[in-house]
């Protein structure tokens, strides 16, 4: 099961699916695993270390937590992409606003001069805007 | 208060830069949020170009699906489209960041469904222009002329009162209403960080925390026209949770957030 899970975590990173940074606690969790994997014991000295009565429940106990860690990691991500995204879709409305102001005035001055070449009095244009 | 005083240093020198003197003239930006105002649209335009014909105005398009985008490039409106929706609060801070990048002194949100006078502007503006306030809020409940909302609907804005009282030591008695005037210093602050969703008793809150002076001013609303209000009445309960709680949290953040 957990070699099936590390398989997957390994074919992803390869196939670049995943960000290694967004695997990190993941590969932590598989690192745990594996270390009680090794040493099936540790399980028990550290049920009786913290009072549990019966090791299963501290392996199911820590399970849970840390899939509520890496619920509320994936959570923050998605806020910040959501501010990320929120952001670019705000500057891409400015800059399309402008562009069409921009192509206005190109348009514009390129028909009062007679121009059919439209790229140099675009620009003027342009950089008129910028300022 | 110190951060008022950083802000105030902050802009002296682009006052020096455009040569801009104490009573003259500022530039001014009617913001008028969109999504999916197609049939009220051209009406709040018209109006508000015989209203204040100095004023430039810009109508944020949040990606409606009605073709808002088109009447205005049809009728050769001053537009922005967003590429998707962000909701009315995305929506409006691009009309900030607009304003902080055309360098404009004063930026007022003007409803997009006609609820809004624009010939009640001035009002808010002069209040800004003279310097007593960094924002100004156009309030239905000042003198109670009217549209005035449904009963509920009052219930909930006075709560937002009550809680805005406890939490800034201050009255605002229309916290939800989107009829409000900004400066400078508070577009720049707005552009930054603005609240999202329901945004507007929380941008309240965020702007009096951060040290801006947020007064009101009498305004009479009109019922809207056509198209449907962004809170139905489903959502209301979603609403009151969320924002109370959004103004909790603002409260909780730190007083300077830069």
């Amino acid at each position: 099961m957990m070699g099936l899970l590390c398989g997957i975590i390994v074919y992803y990173l390869r196939k670049e699916r995943l960000e290694l940074k967004y695997t990190l606690l993941w590969l932590l969790a598989l690192l745990i695993v594996l270390i009680v994997v090794i040493f099936p014991q540790l399980i028990n000295t550290v049920a009786a270390l913290v009072g549990v009565y019966n090791p299963v429940n501290l392996v199911f106990y820590v399970q849970g937590v840390f899939v509520v860690i890496i619920l509320l990691s994936m959570t923050a991500i998605v806020s910040g992409l959501n501010r990320r995204i929120r952001r670019l879709a705000q500057e891409v409305a400015i800059l399309e606003e402008r562009l069409r102001q921009a192509e206005g005035l190109g348009l514009k001055a390129s028909a009062s001069r007679g121009v059919q070449e439209q790229t140099v009095p675009l620009n003027s244009a342009a950089g008129k805007a910028a300022q | 208060m110190t951060n008022k005083k950083r802000l105030k240093l902050r802009y002296a020198h682009c006052a020096d830069s455009t040569g801009k003197g104490i009573g003259s003239m500022q530039k001014v930006l009617v913001i008028i949020p969109a999504y999916n105002e197609g049939k009220n649209i051209g009406n709040v335009v018209t109006q508000l170009r015989s209203a204040c014909p100095d004023y430039d105005y810009i109508i944020m398009n949040d990606c409606s699906k009605d073709g808002t985008e088109q009447i205005c490039r049809e009728n050769g409106f001053h537009y922005v489209s967003l590429p998707i929706n962000l909701g009315i609060g995305g929506n409006v801070q691009t009309g900030y960041r607009y304003a902080k990048k055309h360098g404009y002194d004063i930026a007022v949100q003007l409803d997009g469904d006609g609820q809004h006078d624009p010939s009640q502007l001035k009002s808010l503006i002069t209040l800004i222009e003279n310097g007593q306030a960094h924002m100004v809020i156009g309030s239905r409940f000042i003198r109670r002329e009217g549209f005035q909302s449904s009963f509920l609907r009052r219930v909930g804005i006075r709560f937002f009162e009550k809680l805005i009282r406890l939490l800034c030591r201050q009255t605002i008695a229309d916290a939800t209403s989107g009829f409000r005037a900004c400066s400078r210093d508070l577009i720049d602050f707005f552009a930054e960080d603005y609240a999202q969703d329901y945004p507007e008793p929380e941008a309240v809150i965020s702007a009096i925390r951060a040290g801006f002076k947020v007064t009101e001013v009498p305004v009479v609303m009109k019922e809207r026209k056509t198209g449907v209000s962004s809170i139905s009445s489903l959502k209301s309960i979603y609403y009151m949770i969320k924002v109370s709680l959004a103004m909790l949290i603002s409260a909780i953040k730190p007083w300077k957030r830069r």
